[in-house]
């Protein structure tokens, strides 16, 4: 089986083969120290995920982020800088995650392959739950068999809950997410909410999404 | 005492010496002018009764019948009354005009002589209608004073607590500027000398904004610096000790190096402000973040019931977990000394962490979560850092003294199942 793809983007050349060392045991790595060169290797081969140190010699980390925002490559940001971490997740919000340095290898190890993971489930264009089944490519779901139809807001809103189950999602996200720049409310949040919880509750799948009181919503991993 | 009552004061002082030095200069002018008056007119009759007597006017009348109050008296030499009108009494002699009582009135009275009998005139004014008016005007004066110092004061308060409400503004926003980011206090009035101080707080503010910028970023560098390294010596020292288990010395190094990587977190935790980020909250099981922090301190007892699910970060969540069961080793001296017990409940979750090292004194119970108050070895950041990370997440961290001498620790966190809103389908269900 071809082995997948990891972009280095770290200027600390020990740190950068210590992480090559590490992540080459299950992955192809390239190492670049700069930004400009990331984005170059980024935009002329095919990365499953980029592992990009937000500070740079030559441009700002955040910058090469935005830009890599409509890449394939999933990415995992390493910063010492709290703040910047935080604008980027507010960038991304679920889509890239992050690593505060320094850190323990094994930490970063566990969000990489977390990372590999969801990504290799997502390729199979179908995310579960026990018996609820959503087939992101193919636009349906489906509750032991039977179809329930969604809208494209709450297809959406499942589709995002299901990818990260266990993550609470607060109003605010689900916004920007299902809405993006649009000005609309928590209120149509909650609407959307509402409609998925009673179509999935008539086909008898019971409580999916739960609401976490003045924090936001919650779809709970089934347990096996 | 209030800037505002002090203006008040000094305005209403300040109205009634107006008040009363105007009021005294009106009444004494009148009662000066009036008994001036009343002093002419007596006069006159007593210069016009003389001329008739010396030299009758066929016609004329000693007293206008009109006037009321109003008394003559011809005496002659012997003292007796040869004639009078409008009083029958002798009339006393004096020798300028002069005011008396008379039957219960008072009277301005005054004298001549009659000269071509030796005796003499005397004329009586009743001037109790003019006293009385005199009275009222003393009696109004006093009250519309009063009343205009009332008002004044009235007025000097009202416009004393509107002219200074400015102030009152300036200080409450000044009161809720936030020590961590000052603002810059909004004024968007008129006043000059409010104006003049909410600038010079600005100034300040902003200076002190400025300054804990720099010491910020400064902090940033530095944990930049580190960070590398960090991760470097902590990562080869644990990769050598896994090709080398027995070797003492390097297993010291690597625990060593495990203990500045975490130190190293908590302090950089502080100096980036991360505990005002908003938390990446996700379902988190602490039993999965205690077994994990237990293997890195192997001897440590463990005693957890579970699952224990909580909405939280699980990466903040693993930091506390990790300070208190760091904290106990240090206190006992050995992993083996510490007790960690997990209580999974309905409403919360109750973590315990109890060492058998020295215990901690009345102060240190008090102080213990403190930042900079040291106990044994640690760095006296990491017990604050979790008390901060604990109330971040609905917690609440308390220390005691264990049961065997030592300290006990305990976090509760709200369960799950707190958490969960009960009416999921909105009534439909």
């Amino acid at each position: 089986m071809r082995r997948e793809r990891v972009l280095i983007v770290e200027d600390d050349a020990r740190l950068a083969e210590v992480l090559a060392r590490e992540l080459g045991r299950g992955y192809d790595t390239v190492v670049v120290g700069t930004g400009r060169e990331a984005l170059v290797r980024a935009e002329t081969e095919a990365f499953a995920l980029v592992l990009l140190d937000l500070n740079l010699p030559d441009m700002d980390g955040i910058v090469v982020a935005e830009q890599l925002e409509g890449n394939d490559a999933d990415v995992v940001m390493l910063t010492a800088r709290g703040d910047l971490a935080s604008r980027v997740r507010g960038l991304y919000a679920g889509a890239a995650d992050y690593l505060s340095k320094p850190f323990q290898m094994e930490e970063l190890l566990a969000r990489v392959y977390a990372r590999m993971r969801s990504r290799a489930r997502a390729r199979t264009g179908v995310v579960e739950r026990g018996a609820l089944t959503l087939a992101t490519e193919e636009r349906w779901c489906a509750f032991e068999g039977a179809r329930i139809d969604l809208s494209a807001q709450e297809f959406h809103l499942l589709e995002l809950m299901l990818e990260n189950q266990g993550r609470v999602f607060s109003k605010d996200t689900l916004v920007d997410r299902l809405y993006g720049a649009a000005d609309v409310g928590p209120n149509a949040v909650e609407a959307v909410v509402s409609r998925v919880r009673k179509k999935l509750d008539a086909a008898g799948a019971g409580t999916v999404v739960e609401t976490i009181r003045g924090l936001g919503y919650l779809v709970r991993p089934e347990v096996a | 005492m209030s800037l505002r009552a002090l203006v008040g004061l000094g305005v209403a002082l300040l109205a009634l010496l107006v008040v009363a030095s105007s009021s005294g200069l009106a009444y004494g002018w009148f009662v000066r002018e009036q008994s001036a008056e009343l002093r002419r007119l007596l006069l006159e009759d007593v210069a016009r009764v003389s001329a008739l007597l010396d030299a009758p006017v066929l016609g004329a009348a000693f007293v206008d019948p009109a006037t009321p109050g109003f008394a003559v008296q011809i005496v002659g030499a012997d003292g007796g009354i040869v004639l009078a009108w409008g009083r029958d009494e002798l009339l006393p002699l004096v020798t300028q005009a002069t005011q008396v009582h008379l039957s219960g009135r008072r009277h301005l009275i005054a004298s001549a002589p009659w000269r071509g009998a030796g005796g003499t005139i005397r004329v009586a004014h009743d001037i109790e209608a003019a006293m009385r008016t005199r009275a009222d005007l003393a009696r109004s004066l006093g009250w519309g004073g009063a009343l205009a110092f009332l008002a004044s004061t009235l007025v000097a308060l009202v416009v004393a607590r509107w002219s200074l409400r400015p102030l009152e503004l300036v200080a409450e926003r000044a009161r809720a500027v936030d020590p961590e980011a000052p603002q810059t206090i909004p004024y968007a009035g008129r006043s000059h000398e409010v104006r003049a101080l909410t600038d010079a707080l600005n100034a300040t503010l902003t200076a002190i904004r400025e300054r804990s910028r720099r010491e910020r970023t400064f902090l940033l560098e530095i944990a930049h610096e580190l960070a590398a390294p960090l991760t470097l010596v902590h990562y080869h020292l644990t990769a050598l000790r896994r090709e080398r288990p027995a070797d003492a010395e390097l297993r010291s190094a690597a625990d060593a190096a495990q203990e500045l990587l975490h130190t190293s977190q908590d302090l950089l935790v502080l100096a980036r402000g991360e505990l005002e980020r908003p938390l990446d909250l996700a379902l988190v099981d602490l039993r999965d973040l205690l077994e994990r922090v237990v293997g890195e301190y192997p001897g440590v007892r463990c005693d957890a019931a579970g699952p224990a699910p909580v909405i939280g970060d699980a990466d903040r969540l693993m930091q506390v977990v990790r300070n208190l069961v760091r904290n106990g080793v240090q206190a006992a001296g050995r992993p083996e000394g510490v007790q960690v017990t997990l209580v999974a409940g309905a409403d919360e979750q109750l973590l315990r962490v109890e060492d058998d090292g020295p215990g901690l004194d009345a102060e240190a119970l008090v102080r213990v979560f403190e930042r900079g108050f040291r106990r044994g070895r640690g760095s006296g950041v990491g017990l604050t850092i979790s008390k901060d990370l604990v109330e971040q997440h609905g917690g609440r961290i308390a220390a005691a003294s264990g049961a065997g001498g030592g300290a006990r620790f305990e976090v509760r966190l709200p369960s799950l199942a707190s958490r969960v809103a009960a009416d999921d389908l909105g009534g439909e269900a």
